[in-house]
């Protein structure tokens, strides 16, 4: 069973930093996220009864990465020009200054509701599942997901578009 | 099928469309309660394309690192297989060891910080050399092909200065300074009322193409974006309606 835990965390490490990306503001944040959550696993791995692994991998790195927000955890590396910029939205998410924004978008976000939007989005898992995973009702997976959406729209509309690259 | 049988829509029932967790008898249900609900459906519409651009985001500094860093040479995420084992395997040690061993993948945040450099460079040497009333340049508009054949040399790019007379602004010579460590040009413009703007042109190691992004400081509003080898920022301190009108008028020619 150790074998076979060790094994399924090697498996699961890219799915591991891709879920800690989009929590973190930064790689090396995320990195540090991976690395308390492989600590946390190792240290509750009597807990894992073999259930779902991945689900379970996904709920202790939302509570590492929950926890380190509420105690007071301050995120090294900040995005820096978010309140003075502007860019045209339909610009492709490879525009540099495109990226920047909507990280200061997703950085904006409060903990909860992050988390729950990247559960969704990126690593696709059903509303119910999440609700499980966070032991939350369906009903407030929901409302953080909505508002997410919301605070996401705000955030991003706060900025102009300057479509002068339409031009000839 | 009548939707007298269907449960009205709910707001849930729109983010699942989004998200692709609408059963699959309710899809046509909630596609026509769209088509009558514009405002909702924008909304919709908005979702779908925001979780296609964060999943993109994801997916893309994930793998995007791999050609920033490649260039300064350091160890990049994704990472291959035997190199994870590798990382977990150390640190297991380090955790065994009471220690915590750090993987250290640095690597560059996202190409964007360096560009957004751009922006402060433009307005310091805005506020450096706009308001040096004898010397704000290095040569004068009167040798102007001597001075972009030298700003062409030292930048290793053909240098132009775009002529923005319509605009009000007549050229008056150009300077060289540096941006992200390497030669770049100050090229400066004056209008009748003696409000002063300038054009940096400096290099761009990643190549990419951006769009135009507007930065205030103070009472100095800059104008900033990158066509491949080259980045341009115009700054000046004349509103930035007018600034943008020039910008549309100097980008033509650039």
């Amino acid at each position: 069973m150790t074998e076979n835990f060790d094994n399924q965390i090697v498996d699961l490490l890219p799915r591991l930093r891709r879920y800690a990306r989009s929590l973190s503001r930064s790689m090396p944040e995320a990195e540090d996220l991976v690395q308390d959550t492989l600590e946390a696993a190792i240290r509750g791995k009597s807990n894992w009864r073999g259930m779902n692994f991945k689900s379970w991998m996904m709920t202790i790195m939302t509570n590492v990465y929950r926890n380190r927000h509420r105690s007071g955890f301050k995120p090294s590396m900040m995005v820096g020009i978010e309140d003075a910029s502007e860019v045209s939205i339909e610009i492709p998410v490879s525009d540099p200054f495109e990226r920047d924004r909507l990280w200061a978008a997703i950085n904006a976000l409060p903990v909860d509701y992050r988390a729950v939007l990247m559960l969704v989005v990126v690593e696709g898992y059903k509303y119910a599942d999440v609700a499980d995973m966070l032991a939350v009702p369906l009903g407030t997976v929901m409302s953080r997901l909505s508002r997410a959406r919301k605070l996401l729209t705000e955030h991003l509309r706060l900025n102009n578009v300057i479509p002068m690259r339409s031009h000839p | 099928m009548t939707t007298k049988n269907l449960p009205p829509v709910s707001s849930d029932d729109l983010h699942a469309y989004a998200d692709g967790q609408l059963p699959s008898e309710l899809r046509e249900h909630v596609e026509a309660f769209l088509a009558n609900n514009p405002e909702l459906s924008a909304d919709v519409t908005e979702w779908i394309s925001q979780n296609e651009l964060i999943r993109a985001l994801v997916a893309d500094t994930a793998t995007s690192t791999a050609r920033v860093s490649s260039a300064s040479k350091r160890p990049t995420w994704p990472t291959p297989a035997w190199a994870m084992a590798a990382g977990f395997a150390l640190f297991m040690l380090g955790a065994a060891s009471g220690g915590v061993a750090s993987l250290s993948y640095l690597s560059s945040e996202t190409t964007g910080n360096q560009v957004a450099t751009l922006s402060v460079s433009s307005q310091t040497n805005f506020l450096v050399y706009a308001s040096d009333i004898r010397h704000p340049i290095e040569v004068d508009a009167g040798q102007k092909e001597h001075m972009l054949s030298w700003l062409s040399k030292r930048l290793g790019e053909k240098i132009v200065a775009p002529d923005i007379t319509n605009e009000g602004f007549t050229l008056i010579g150009g300077r060289l300074v540096t941006y992200a460590e390497k030669p770049a040009a100050l090229i400066m413009y004056e209008n009748p009322k003696g409000e002063r703007l300038t054009l940096m042109i400096g290099h761009n190691e990643n190549n990419q193409v951006t769009g135009f992004r507007f930065s205030d400081q103070g009472n100095i509003q800059t104008l900033y974006w990158i066509d491949g080898p080259l980045g341009y920022a115009i700054s000046a301190a004349i509103g930035r309606d007018r600034l943008q009108d020039v910008a549309h008028s100097l980008n033509r020619q650039l």
